[in-house]
């Protein structure tokens, strides 16, 4: 049973990292398999799980591996979260592969939560009309 | 801990760290040598050290002020530390136990920084707070979850 539950889908940031990879690289889709298999388990501690400092522990960094790169986690790709402890979901915000970029800008990540935070607004606001 | 306390331990702990990186320097030299060696390990254990104390709970309470400080302390033992995981790798010492220590530190160093350089800009910091405070708000639990493995499955290749 998973400790928590993981939405790729709700970043559109996330998504289309996410695409622009698995089109350069074939293998991507199963590296993260094996990632989220493994965070979805232990979120706090899977797939070399980070917190970034100053965002109370809810804005984790993990690595996987990049098979297409023959790359293991250490030179693989970053995925930055948000977690919510609470509710015991994680919410990917942003993906990168070490060979592109050695870190993420602040007002990179800055954005990626704003947008989160919007996407969840309208999918709450949605399901209230809908009576969910 | 207070803070001030926090900030002179850390620059304590970065400023040995710096002086057995130069110390391990010797290795370059003479990479069979057992004090050169020993020096090698020194600088792990040093380094690990540094890594323990930056835990997020010691340096949240930080100001912009001391992250700044904390940040450059940072760059600059990953900086020092760099040129030797660099110079050791062009002499062919990369299959050395300590060299794989070292680049472990190397990495976590990385990593430490990566999380200060978006924490110590305080204008980031607050509008990312601010953001999952209201993103607590708009009850997401109530949000269903899609699958992520049907999610991922149902990508285009």
């Amino acid at each position: 049973m998973p400790r928590c539950r993981i939405d790729i889908e709700a970043s559109p940031t996330f998504q289309r990292l996410l695409r622009e990879y698995q089109r350069r690289y074939p293998r991507t889709r199963a590296d993260l398999v094996d990632a989220f298999s493994r965070i979805e388990q232990d979120p706090e501690h899977a797939a070399h799980a980070t917190p970034l400092i100053g965002f109370g522990r809810r804005v984790w960094k993990y690595r996987s591996k990049h098979s297409d790169l023959s790359r293991g986690a250490r030179g693989g790709y970053r995925i930055i979260a948000v977690y919510d402890g609470g509710n015991a979901i994680l919410w990917p915000i942003l993906l990168y592969a070490k060979v592109d970029r050695d870190d993420v800008p602040a007002d990179v990540v800055k954005r990626a939560v704003e947008e989160i935070r919007e996407a969840l607004r309208a999918a709450s606001s949605h399901d209230a009309q809908n009576g969910g | 801990m207070s803070s001030a306390s926090t900030l002179e331990q850390l620059e304590a702990r970065a400023h040995r760290t710096l002086a057995e990186a130069s110390l391990a320097r010797e290795i370059l030299r003479h990479p069979r040598s057992p004090r050169a060696v020993e020096r090698a390990w020194r600088l792990v254990t040093s380094l690990r050290t540094l890594l323990a104390f930056a835990e997020p709970e010691r340096l949240e309470p930080l100001g912009p002020n001391g992250l700044w400080f904390v940040t450059e302390l940072f760059q600059l033992t990953h900086n020092k530390l760099r040129n030797l995981v660099d110079l050791a790798a062009k002499q062919g010492l990369a299959k050395q136990p300590w060299f794989r220590a070292w680049t472990e530190g190397l990495e976590a160093l990385g990593d430490a920084l990566e999380g200060l350089y978006l924490s110590r800009d305080p204008e980031c910091r607050a509008i990312v707070n601010e953001a999952i405070k209201e993103l607590d708000s708009s009850r997401p639990s109530q949000v269903e979850i899609p699958d992520w493995r049907s999610s991922l499955a149902k990508m285009p290749d």
